[in-house]
């Protein structure tokens, strides 16, 4: 049986580490969270666009992930594409949850930065609303393809995993995602800091 | 792809891009308190110690049970042995001749009568066709 001291946890794969800790290591389960947290901490917040809120998310996410550890089938499922299926189901029934009228509203304000990249910071901010804005006008599946492989920065084949559709199936949401994102958001190029081409 | 097109990706990429640098970062409070979603490992699961002595017909009990437990025959061993070290005891009574111990297991011996049959003809009876 591998022991925790005989090889480095982080040279273990995801499943083999949930596997450890099946059996044993909490060592393994933090080496799981250390690895898989900040990254579904981010996917929630690009959805909820709320940071408590999304740190609620992937707490609850890794709570079910340790309660479902003993049964975890290896070949079954890689367990950050699970765990990307439960935050996305979990966003989902926060949304539901929301009043329509505070979706906006939630938009996180941090205080002003008052250091030399503050424009930049306020031109990141003001461009990132207004995409998330967009996205959220766009169908959902098409919305979640364009989070997924564009800000998550997942490949496709993993897209196509956590969606349960084929790697076709991802491209063709992705891209008609964009140009509608491109579409919705024509009007708003000055405003965002950007040349009006004409072209 | 014509020039517009290009322009219109590029700006996207740069809009994702933005999205991406504006998303906080985790904070140190909320990954500890990640880590403090980890439970005990297999605090659900404890086997509790078993006792340090046991009695020889607990052993017995035992050794049954592990033996159906390692053969994988049965999943839930614990109630037959009961019933095949009850058996094995009722045997070893009958080769006894129901005695344990100076102890009589009947009844009737015990509190001093004789076993008297007062219908010893009626077997015979019984087999010659009654009457």
């Amino acid at each position: 049986m591998v022991k925790d001291t005989d090889i480095s946890l982080g040279d273990l794969a995801d499943n083999a580490l949930l596997v450890l800790f099946a059996n044993g290591s909490k060592p393994a389960a933090m080496e799981l969270t250390r690895r898989l947290g900040p990254k579904l901490f981010r996917h929630a917040y690009y959805r909820l666009q709320n940071k408590s809120d999304a740190e609620d998310i992937a707490q609850e996410a890794f709570l079910r992930l340790w309660k479902i550890a003993p049964e975890w089938k290896q070949d079954q499922a890689q367990v950050s594409t699970w765990l990307y299926r439960v935050i996305d189901n979990l966003c989902i029934d926060r949304l539901r949850a929301r009043r329509p009228s505070s979706s906006l509203d939630d938009l996180t304000n941090d205080p002003v930065d008052p250091s030399p990249s503050a424009d930049q910071s306020m031109l990141d901010q003001s461009r990132a609303r207004a995409l998330h804005t967009a996205l959220a006008a766009l169908p959902e599946r098409q919305a979640q393809a364009v989070r997924l492989r564009h800000l998550d920065k997942l490949t496709n084949p993993e897209i196509a995993q956590i969606m349960g559709l084929t790697v076709e199936a991802v491209e063709s949401l992705t891209a008609r995602g964009k140009r509608a994102l491109q579409t919705q958001l024509h009007g708003q190029k000055t405003a965002l800091g950007y040349e009006n081409d004409t072209a | 792809m014509t020039q517009h097109d290009q322009n219109q990706d590029a700006q996207l990429d740069d809009l994702f891009a933005a999205a991406r640098r504006d998303a906080p970062e985790p904070s140190d409070a909320f990954m500890q308190a990640l880590f403090d979603t980890i439970p005990e490992p297999n605090a659900a699961t404890a086997v509790t110690a078993e006792p340090v002595s046991q009695g020889w017909w607990a052993g017995v009990r035992q050794a049954i049970a592990d033996t159906f437990a390692t053969r994988d025959i049965f999943a839930d061993a614990s109630a037959l042995t009961g019933v095949i070290a009850a058996g094995v005891f009722g045997v070893w009574i009958g080769v006894n001749g129901g005695d344990i111990g100076g102890i009589s297991l009947n009844p009737f011996e015990a509190q001093g009568f004789d076993i008297v049959d007062p219908f010893s003809g009626l077997d015979l009876s019984y087999l010659d066709g009654g009457a």
